[in-house]
């Protein structure tokens, strides 16, 4: 197990690497001078090569990759070029509206994913089974920025039962802001929670065709103990990958629908980012954000070890 | 594959006929839109969905049911491109991967590396970096779904390349060309065809939302995400005009999806009773 562990640190740090070097490819070929920018219209060409020695862009552009690695290495994320402020410190002020909105999200899409997927499975191709199914694979096409709009419109703007958008005043407690989740963590959940629930379904039934199913009906306890607890326990492994995958693809939600909720997360830092040509910016975030994703991937390999011990982590 | 054991599944025939009708509609949408998708009509702007108007009209009073019609073209054509491309690519990193072994590894770990970052946020970042015009909305996505087709068209490769026939044919002395053209890409088809069809779906639902955050498809042209964005400001009087273009998503993507189980059940019989 430790070994193992291990090995996959040593292919994350190996994964990271190339994130870093697509990172890097992708914010250099960037358009546009941001010192240029920064400094405006007023700025002589002096002050711009000035700016940029400082910033280290006149070297060439491997010096740049190394010079930058090693920043990263030491957990120097770069100053943003825009607000002159450490990019750590603007992505963990933009931390928590995306931290909780994504936890809002997950906690949708298990609670209405994995019952559905049970359900569904309790019964399959009875008429709530073909009821969920539909309704499980229209909402896997919804769009969540046009869902979050509708939501808002509806249940927001018209009926007023949730804030329309925003993220609460500054003083507010988190407690106090999860009204403010609730229509956004939906947009994003459902299209999961669909997912989860064919999934949770699809893994359900081919357990239960198992013989040591068969068995344990056979000898004769309830259906709803083999269900719950002979067959459940071997449907989670798939259930957790998803539930992992989920974690991770919120992510990429997360950007279109704070901004649809004007939530002041790491999204809308990401997207007026790439406006500004802020590129210590757009990297920091990149790399924290695939960063995150490659530890979610750790933490649920690890995860099937203690909960299936047949995993074997030899080789 | 027989024609009856298609028509079984009669939710894959009525999506696939739905798909076929939405084709039409978008190569036909010169002759079947009632107006020129582009024509202002300041008088008869936010109009109802009527008898004049089936769909109604936007703010500028141009035809929301013209403007469905050329967007059904233009998001299917991102759709497509992007598939065509990342089929492409994938296949091309998959073959690579999974025959020659010393590319694996390289091949693999940027895969991995490519898939670790959000679709959208990736997409981003490459349209900044290229600019934003529609073909650079489509290399982009199709630089995003790239790595999934190279992952299946891998798994499948290293699963067909240990098989009998293969071994066989490298007995006999053919050559690595000929036998991932002879022998690897025809069994390639079918996982190939079940990604496209994901990823067919995936990159309608990406155009919109980078329409959406206005990182994609220039505003003037009428792509479902760019009327969807359009339409927000007008929701509370005139909400067709973001619930039209909605639904042509939402029933689209449906459909693909449902083509791509529907395929995938067929080629693997055991998953019929499962999914």
């Amino acid at each position: 197990m430790f070994g193992f562990v291990v090995r996959r640190l040593f292919g994350m740090l190996l994964v990271m690497f190339i994130v870093g070097i697509i990172v890097f490819i992708i914010t250099r070929a960037v358009p546009g001078d941001p010192i240029a920018i920064m400094l405006g219209e007023q700025a002589t060409p002096e002050d711009i090569e000035r700016m940029r020695g400082i910033y280290g862009l006149d070297q060439p552009l491997p010096v740049q990759f190394v010079l930058w690695l090693k920043q990263l290495a030491s957990g120097n994320l770069g100053t943003s070029i825009f607000f002159s402020a450490p990019v750590s410190q603007l992505l963990i002020a933009r931390a928590e509206p995306t931290a909780l909105l994504s936890a809002v999200a997950l906690t949708f899409a298990v609670t209405l994913g994995l019952p559905a997927g049970l359900i569904s499975a309790a019964r399959p191709g009875g008429l709530l089974d073909r009821a969920l199914l539909g309704v499980a694979m229209i909402a896997a096409g919804v769009p969540s920025f046009w869902l979050g709009l509708v939501l808002m419109q509806y249940l927001a703007v018209k009926a007023g039962w949730f804030p329309v958008a925003g993220y609460g005043p500054p003083e507010a407690t988190s407690l106090q802001r999860l009204p403010y989740l609730v229509l956004p963590g939906l947009a994003l959940a459902l299209p999961n929670a669909a997912l989860l629930a064919r999934m949770t379904r699809s893994s359900m039934l081919e357990v239960a065709s198992l013989d040591y199913v068969r068995t344990a009906m056979a000898k004769g306890l309830a259906p709803r103990t083999v269900f719950l607890k002979h067959a459940f326990r071997n449907a989670l492994i798939t259930v957790i990958t998803v539930i992992g995958v989920i974690a991770a693809v919120l992510l990429s939600g997360v950007v279109v629908v704070e901004t649809v909720f004007s939530l002041p997360g790491l999204g809308q830092l990401v997207m007026s980012a790439v406006l500004r040509r802020d590129y210590p910016v757009i990297q920091g975030a990149l790399i924290i954000v695939a960063g995150i994703y490659v530890l979610v991937n750790l933490i649920v390999d690890i995860l099937y070890g203690l909960i299936d011990p047949r995993v074997s982590y030899a080789s | 594959m027989r024609l009856e054991k298609i028509t079984r599944n009669r939710l894959m025939v009525a999506a696939a006929i739905f798909l076929a009708l939405v084709v039409l509609a978008a190569a036909l949408a010169d002759s079947l839109a009632p107006y020129d998708p582009g024509k202002l009509n300041v008088r008869s702007r936010l109009q109802p969905p009527g008898a004049e108007h089936l769909l109604g009209t936007d703010g500028f009073g141009r035809d929301v049911l013209s403007r469905l019609l050329f967007g059904a073209r233009l998001s299917l054509s991102v759709g497509g491109s992007v598939v065509v491309i990342a089929v492409a690519l994938g296949t091309l990193a998959g073959v690579a991967a999974a025959y020659f072994r010393r590319l694996d590894e390289p091949i693999m770990r940027t895969i991995d590396a490519m898939m670790a970052f959000p679709e959208i946020l990736l997409a981003i970042a490459l349209i900044a970096a290229l600019g934003a015009s529609f073909a650079n909305v489509v290399i982009s996505l199709a630089i995003v779904y790239t790595p999934r087709i190279a992952r299946i068209v891998r798994a499948s490769a290293l699963v067909i390349a240990e098989q009998q026939f293969v071994e066989a044919a490298t007995g006999l002395g053919a050559a690595a060309p000929r036998i991932i053209l002879r022998h690897l890409l025809p069994n390639l088809v079918s996982p190939i065809i079940v990604q496209g069809t994901f990823i067919f779906a995936y990159a309608i639902l990406a155009e919109s939302s980078l329409s959406f955050l206005g990182v994609g498809v220039p505003p003037e042209l009428p792509t479902w995400g760019n009327m969807i964005n359009e339409g927000r400001p007008f929701f509370a009087q005139a909400d067709w005009l973001m619930l039209a273009p909605g639904i042509a998503i939402v029933l689209t993507v449906f459909a693909l999806q449902s083509i791509g189980d529907g395929i995938r059940d067929l080629l693997d019989p055991r998953l019929r009773s499962i999914r």
